[in-house]
């Protein structure tokens, strides 16, 4: 396997990237003098792939909810023990993840770095699932979806994509329900692992303090040759328009909650959709970060707390303007946004507004840099996205004013919004 | 490695630098230390919230976050929490280093004199904190003990510890009551602000490059004025007794998951010879994918999808949370009561210990990549007296044995067992 080094001497930083003859990409990052190393491998496999097909295949094949979220649960599982078992014998602190778009594994320890590694790409490449194990798996995933359906802040964003969404399958909860996966068998699993845990479908990165030539032939040495294979998603029409401009629901609360939504398509090309998230991001630090008038005045007046959080959120497929609070009042705290909105596509944004939010940005992407699990975490997210960890920073650097002034009427379209709110059970405190 | 070195800055006010080149960003705190107790929980927790809404120089929020955002997007973060019987204010902030600063600037610098400025240089009418600037804190900080309920699992184990410690002050809640801060006025918030200022005890903070004994000179200038009389450091009542009737309370809300919180006593604190010993033993029960409680509640026995426990290493407490199906209820009580008797009767593996002590290890060595957690590591270091570095105590760790923990387990008695389940009618 080839290595190419890329750096940014701004940062400081360097990275090694190479692609194995599997198809699997590999990113090593040197961070001298971090006490931890850690490893994550990501498969291009969501709770949005629920209906799929081979290249080549004729059909397309529905899986049930949260299939991928349970393969992640049963991956841990071998036939000689059970990985996390395996784990204990090297100390590491190992976990997985499963997001819209991506199924994550990872590990971090601060000693022996090759034992933890070998088990890492021994069990994702080594699928055992038996009826008996799903079986099992079933109640204790039963009880992590009762967990999140406790959890407000899951709960108001579940609400709000199903709101905003019509069509896109990041509509449908991450984890499925306890009816959904009640539908999961093992040869079910095994059609998922098939489709998706290929190793051209997958990328790895390490961060820490490490020997690059050793990590790569490691890597190397234990990859088998798979043939690539091509996943192919079903495609689907997502309108402009949302599925209900407002939803809401009661839960056992202290405030009520306040969930807002504008729905906005990337670009294709993966430098440009960079682009536009990190302008995204500055606009609404610009517009609603602690240091304007918008936050400061709400917050003194009432309306918002600390609580008080906005993000632009993307991933394969899907992308949108988020706000979500604690208020008294959503509705009322939902059109004050709106309205503030308008009023930037119609005015712009002033410079000092720009300039101030751009640094705030550019500090937050900086700062990816001092964690190994942050940047391993982004450095698989970037590359599957098409971009690497130095993009953000090169695109916030190239953003400028006029660009986020163009944006902003495309980012706050009204007929492409939706409220999702929670109130407390016990009517409305205060 | 990172080591501390400590910096006299005036009576009972302390600089602690960690010195760590690799890290991008600088961080400054200051923990502010004062008793925990009722009649003043609330008025210190609010006092965070006020000092940090708006200062003399900067003499509303707009303008304080905007300074905030020209030091190169410094980060404020405010923080109220408890190490045994002490509450906490902290007040930390954060700001990329010098040497990324084109403009040549000392914002490290800068960053320590904003920090000072908020505790020292509040905005005051005569002779009470500004009214709008305590009514609007007053409402976050209600909203804040009130969003308690919000999250389930921190809740059940918040009420396990109220009813557990109800009569000792670690059973007060860090924030203070909604009753009592809602009668705070302007003028009591500035006495407790003079009484923080002249008795607390301030243990400032610097994690990366910004010289301690500059901090201190700085710290130290700007105490110069205020007349210090810190009485004792405050400490920790350990409550121990052994014979003791469980308690049982369940309380029901609308939930689609019971929470089971469980508390017990130790009785053994940081600074006990068995400190060690009983880390490992909670380490072999019930925290990590290697412990009793993942391997036999959750993976053997499928009743939760987390049941963990922890210690409190303060107050000599361990606690144990798990979230069940309500119907399991008497199930995972009794496999959780049996995981801890056989950790007690010396019934696990050589195996067991060993994954016990490397993830413990691995646990300790992290600590180092994270300026955050270096800080508390040696704050927690400084009120047990208990000041090894990570690496250290990763190493004095390794020198027990199977009967040490054995020994270190057989003091944890069952306390309080507390159930948060569904209402009855869904």
């Amino acid at each position: 396997m080839n290595l190419s080094k890329v750096e940014n001497a701004v940062l400081g930083e360097t990275y090694y990237f190479g692609v194995h003859s599997s198809g699997l990409r590999v990113i090593l990052i040197p961070k001298k003098g971090s006490a931890s190393t850690y490893a994550v491998i990501g498969a291009k496999c969501g709770s949005l792939d629920s209906a799929f097909k081979i290249e080549g295949d004729e059909d397309f094949v529905t899986v049930p909810d949260g299939i991928a979220h349970f393969l992640e649960h049963k991956m841990f599982e071998c036939e000689d023990g059970d990985a996390f078992l395996k784990y204990s014998k090297t100390g590491a602190s190992a976990n997985a993840f499963t997001s819209f778009d991506k199924t994550c594994y990872l590990f971090s320890c601060t000693h022996g770095f090759y034992e933890s590694l070998d088990i890492l790409l021994d069990f994702v490449q080594r699928p055992y699932f038996t009826e008996e194990t799903v079986k099992k798996e079933q109640g204790i995933i039963g009880q992590e979806i009762k967990m999140y359906e406790d959890s407000p802040g899951w709960e108001l964003l579940k609400g709000l994509l199903n709101a905003v969404y019509r069509e896109n399958p990041v509509r449908t909860d991450i984890a499925g329900t306890v009816e959904s996966i009640s539908h999961i068998t093992a040869d079910l699993l095994y059609r998922c692992y098939g489709a998706f845990y290929n190793p051209a479908n997958m990328t790895i990165a390490v961060c820490g303090d490490i020997d690059v030539e050793k990590t790569a032939g490691f890597i190397s040495e234990r990859i088998r040759d798979t043939k690539p294979k091509k996943v192919v998603s079903k495609p689907f029409e997502e309108p402009d328009e949302v599925s209900a401009p407002f939803v809401s629901k009661k839960m056992q609360v202290s405030i009520p909650m306040m969930g807002l939504a504008y729905k906005d398509i990337l670009p294709e090309d993966p430098y440009e959709a960079k682009k536009r998230s990190v302008a995204a991001e500055i606009i609404l630090e610009a517009l609603f970060g602690e240091a304007t008038d918008f936050y400061c005045s709400h917050y003194d007046k009432g309306d918002i707390n600390t609580a008080f959080e906005k993000e632009y959120m993307c991933g394969r497929g899907f992308a949108l303007t988020l706000f979500e609070a604690e208020t008294r009042d959503p509705e009322k705290l939902a059109c004050m946004i709106k309205t503030r909105a308008a009023e930037a596509v119609k005015d712009g944004i002033s410079p000092e507004d720009f300039n101030r939010a751009k640094r705030r940005i550019y500090g937050d992407a900086v700062s990816l840099f001092d964690s190994v699990e942050r940047l391993g975490d982004a450095a698989v997210a970037e590359d599957f996205s098409g971009n690497d960890i130095f993009s953000a920073v090169k695109a916030i650097e190239e953003t400028d004013i006029a660009y986020c002034n163009g944006l902003l009427p495309e980012l706050f379209r009204e007929k492409s919004s939706a409220v999702s709110a929670i109130y407390p059970i016990d009517g409305e405190k205060k | 490695m990172s080591d501390v070195i400590h910096y006299d800055a005036g009576n009972g006010i302390r600089v602690n630098a960690v010195f760590a080149e690799r890290f991008k960003r600088e961080r400054m705190s200051v923990n502010i230390m004062l008793p925990l107790r009722a009649e003043t929980a609330a008025e210190n927790a609010l006092l965070v919230g006020v000092l940090s809404h708006a200062s003399e120089k900067y003499p509303d929020l707009l303008s304080l976050n905007r300074r905030l955002a020209d030091m190169y997007g410094a980060k404020l973060t405010t923080n109220v929490f408890k190490i045994g019987e002490i509450q906490v204010l902290r007040i930390s902030i954060t700001s990329i280093k010098n040497r990324f600063v084109q403009s040549g600037e000392d914002i490290s610098r800068q960053c320590l004199d904003f920090l000072l400025s908020l505790i020292l240089d509040p905005v005051l009418e005569d002779g009470a904190f500004r009214q709008s600037d305590v009514e609007i804190e007053k409402r976050n900080l209600i909203d804040i003990i009130e969003g308690s309920i919000n999250d389930k699992r921190q809740y059940a184990n918040e009420r396990m510890i109220r009813e557990m410690c109800a009569g000792e002050n670690f059973g007060v809640k860090e924030t203070g009551e909604v009753s009592d801060v809602e009668q705070i006025s302007g003028e009591m918030l500035y006495d407790a602000w003079r009484r923080m200022k002249e008795t607390a005890f301030f243990e400032f903070f610097t994690v990366g490059e910004y010289s301690g004994e500059e901090m201190a000179k700085t710290v130290s200038e700007a105490f110069s004025h205020v007349r210090r009389t810190p009485g004792e450091f405050p400490g920790t009542d350990v409550i121990y007794v052994r014979d003791k009737e469980t308690r049982f309370i369940t309380e029901e809300m609308n939930v689609e998951q019971a929470k089971l919180a469980i508390g017990l006593r130790t009785g053994v604190t940081a600074a006990s010879a068995d400190y060690l010993p009983l880390v490992y033993a909670n380490a072999v029960f019930g925290s990590g994918v290697s412990s009793k409680l993942f391997t036999v509640v959750r993976e053997k026995l499928h009743l939760c999808y987390y049941c963990s426990s922890r210690l409190d290493v303060h107050k000599g407490l361990m606690l144990i949370q798990s979230g069940i199906d309500e119907s399991n209820y008497q199930k995972a009580l009794d496999a959780i009561t049996e995981q801890l008797d056989a950790v007690k009767r010396g019934d696990f593996t050589e195996k067991d210990t060993s994954a016990a002590l490397l993830s413990l290890q691995n646990a300790y060595r992290s600590v180092e990549d994270s300026p955050a957690e270096l800080e508390s590591w040696y704050l927690r270091g400084l009120v047990s007296g208990r000041e090894t570095a990570p690496e250290e105590t990763a190493e004095q760790l390794a020198r027990y044995t199977a009967e040490d923990i054995v020994r270190a387990a057989a003091g944890i008695v069952p306390d309080t067992v507390y159930l948060l389940k569904g209402r009855e009618a869904k």
